[in-house]
């Protein structure tokens, strides 16, 4: 798309309900229903199309370009592999991976299908039988092609991904897991996390789960905690990182996302005390939540007033 | 599900009160009419956010009327409806019977039980117009008080069924600001619902019914996780809120989200003794 600003028409440093204010404008103008009578309406539609894509793209970025949760962690890995794809082009998340086969097969039985994932054919094993048992992670390799390179290869540093595929038998490639953990236990883990880096929180979650209790260590648990969030499991998403931080409280990584929970933080957070919030709420005590009781009780007081009014009336005084 | 989403009065201002309060009577004005008079008894605070979120965003040509109210001295109060006055009372209708019906489940209260099958017979009042979406509705909450029946469902899997209901509640009409609307709606019902169950859990336990917080809540920090963990999943549905070319009332829907949608948890806290302390990031000389 070309430059989204100068399709609605705004400065790319103009606020938020500016640039509301605008589109309202521009859309009003060229809504098709507007436009009826119009000789150029198929025109007049193609900018409405072109202008809600606009605004969209700005207000996207506006709400989730490196705030809080929706650029932490899991989803950085997520948007540097579909920035590939492009953003309009798949989607983030949702069409691109359900134009390919898993959603098809499934995990479970038939495994994760023949293209693949994306564009890379991992799995093309099969996930659920034979990856991690006999064949392994599938034969495009863990890593191999771009969600290896975006994502983890960089942060790590120590790059456990595809070319040094012995590497990690020396060192522990997860906090929490010493060098003599078993590979089934590590297979499990890049694979939950090569799903979290794709978006595929569901099969994450199944894959974390997959792990024997006991082998849940601190990684596991930064794991199912970005999971989690994926899911949109709020509740066990911050449990997730809570245990985590105990398990191993000099973490650096894991701190990063339990510190992201604070409440002053993220989109949310930093815009909250601009709009009446205040850590007490003394002055609004007063209302009555209850749904029922105040209006209930005046019905109540009303028959009741009723009947004496009525039995007054009829036994004369 | 009633009264969890509300203005913070101390934060607004005179006219954006007088706006708000505007449609909330447009509404109970609404529910009256159509419903009768035993339809009100359950409050409107919360549909009367739908109707300014879709006023908003849709902004229909609205009714402004004046009328007396008794109970405010003779003093003459603005009222506002339009369409989707008629869609929130269709919702709050709805609402009120499932409260009847769970509060005869739960409490055995024989009176709600009977105000609920009174209520039931003005169901062929509801709107033509969104006669599908109320359908869609009723399937979700039937989901969610299934789920309810079943118990021993984890707080998350419980707050996503009622989130959805929600979610059906504000997409209303299936266009391009669906995604949006329904993210918004899922967010706001986890909110409600885990707000509803800390609420509760006392209670529950006392009574032994379901509750998902029963084994956690004596933990300590568990109102201090709580609130992160809502804070969170406003940060979701603030987003979503602002992503929608919201300018009318724009105001007062920002004091519910920002600051509002608190009022009830941190009294609920203040009971439990567990008041927001300051951020501790405050700077010193606070």
């Amino acid at each position: 798309m070309n430059n989204p600003y100068s399709i609605l028409g705004v400065n790319p440093n103009a606020s938020e309900d500016e640039i509301k204010k605008q589109y309202r404008q521009l859309s009003r103008k060229y809504h098709p229903d507007a436009n009826i009578n119009n000789p150029n309406r198929e025109q007049a539609e193609e900018k409405f199309k072109e202008i809600n894509a606009a605004y969209k793209e700005i207000m996207r970025e506006r709400t989730e370009g490196g705030y809080g949760r929706s650029s932490y962690g899991y989803s950085n890995y997520g948007q540097n592999n579909y920035s590939q794809n492009g953003y309009n082009q798949g989607g983030y998340g949702q069409s691109n991976y359900s134009s390919n086969s898993y959603s098809q097969s499934g995990y479970g039985s038939t495994g994760y299908g023949q293209g693949g994932y994306g564009s890379t054919g991992y799995g093309s094993t099969g996930y659920g039988q034979n990856s991690y048992g006999s064949t392994g992670y599938g034969q495009g390799g863990y890593g191999q092609n771009s969600y290896g390179q975006n994502s983890y290869g960089n942060q790590s540093g120590a790059g456990y991904g595809y070319k040094e595929q012995n590497t990690y038998r020396t060192y522990s490639e997860f906090g929490g897991y010493g060098k003599d953990t078993d590979e089934s236990v590590l297979k499990i883990l890049r694979a939950a996390k090569n799903f979290l880096a794709n978006g595929a929180y569901r099969e994450a979650r199944a894959a974390l789960d997959n792990l024997n209790v006991y082998n849940r260590l601190s990684y596991w648990y930064y794991l199912s905690s970005m999971t989690n969030a994926g899911l949109k499991n709020d509740v066990g998403a911050y449990e997730d990182i809570k245990m985590a931080v105990r398990l191993d409280p000099n973490n650096a990584e894991y701190k990063a996302l339990y510190n992201s929970y604070d409440l002053d933080r993220g989109y949310y957070g930093s815009k909250k005390e601009n709009f009446g919030y205040r850590s007490h709420f003394n002055d609004n005590y007063k209302y009555n939540y209850d749904g029922f009781s105040s209006g209930f009780l005046r019905l109540v007081m009303f028959i009741l007033l009723g009947l004496i009014y009525y039995s007054l009336k009829r036994y004369g005084f | 599900m009633f009264g969890y989403i509300n203005v913070n009065k101390a934060e607004l201002k005179f006219i954006e009160y007088d706006i708000y309060r505007s449609y909330y009577l447009g509404l109970r004005r609404n529910i009256k009419k159509r419903f009768g008079s035993l339809a009100k008894l359950s409050s409107s605070y919360d549909m009367t956010f739908i109707v300014l979120l879709l006023t908003g965003l849709y902004e229909p040509e609205t009714k402004c009327e004046t009328h007396r109210y008794l109970t405010r001295g003779m003093e003459k109060q603005e009222e506002r409806y339009n369409e989707f006055t008629d869609y929130a009372a269709d919702i709050n209708m709805l609402f009120t019977i499932y409260k009847c019906l769970d509060d005869w489940h739960d409490e055995k209260k024989v009176m709600r039980l009977i105000y609920g099958n009174i209520l039931k017979r003005k169901e062929k009042a509801y709107c033509d117009r969104y006669i599908k979406r109320i359908e869609s509705i009723k399937a979700c909450l039937k989901d969610f008080t299934d789920a309810e029946k079943k118990g021993g469902i984890h707080a998350d899997d419980m707050a996503l069924l009622f989130g959805r209901i929600m979610g059906e509640i504000l997409a209303i009409k299936d266009d391009e600001w669906n995604d949006e609307l329904m993210d918004l709606g899922n967010a706001l019902g986890k909110f409600i619902y885990l707000v509803d169950a800390y609420e509760d859990v006392d209670k529950d336990i006392k009574k032994g019914t379901y509750n998902p917080f029963k084994k956690s809540v004596e933990r300590a920090g568990f109102t201090d996780g709580l609130r992160k963990i809502l804070n969170m999943i406003m940060d979701d549905a603030s987003r979503e809120f602002e992503k929608l070319p919201i300018i009318e009332n724009v105001g007062i829907l920002r004091n519910i989200i920002y600051s509002g949608m608190w009022i009830r948890f941190e009294k609920a806290a203040e009971k439990k003794g567990e008041i927001l302390k300051k951020y501790q990031t405050e700077e010193e000389d606070e």
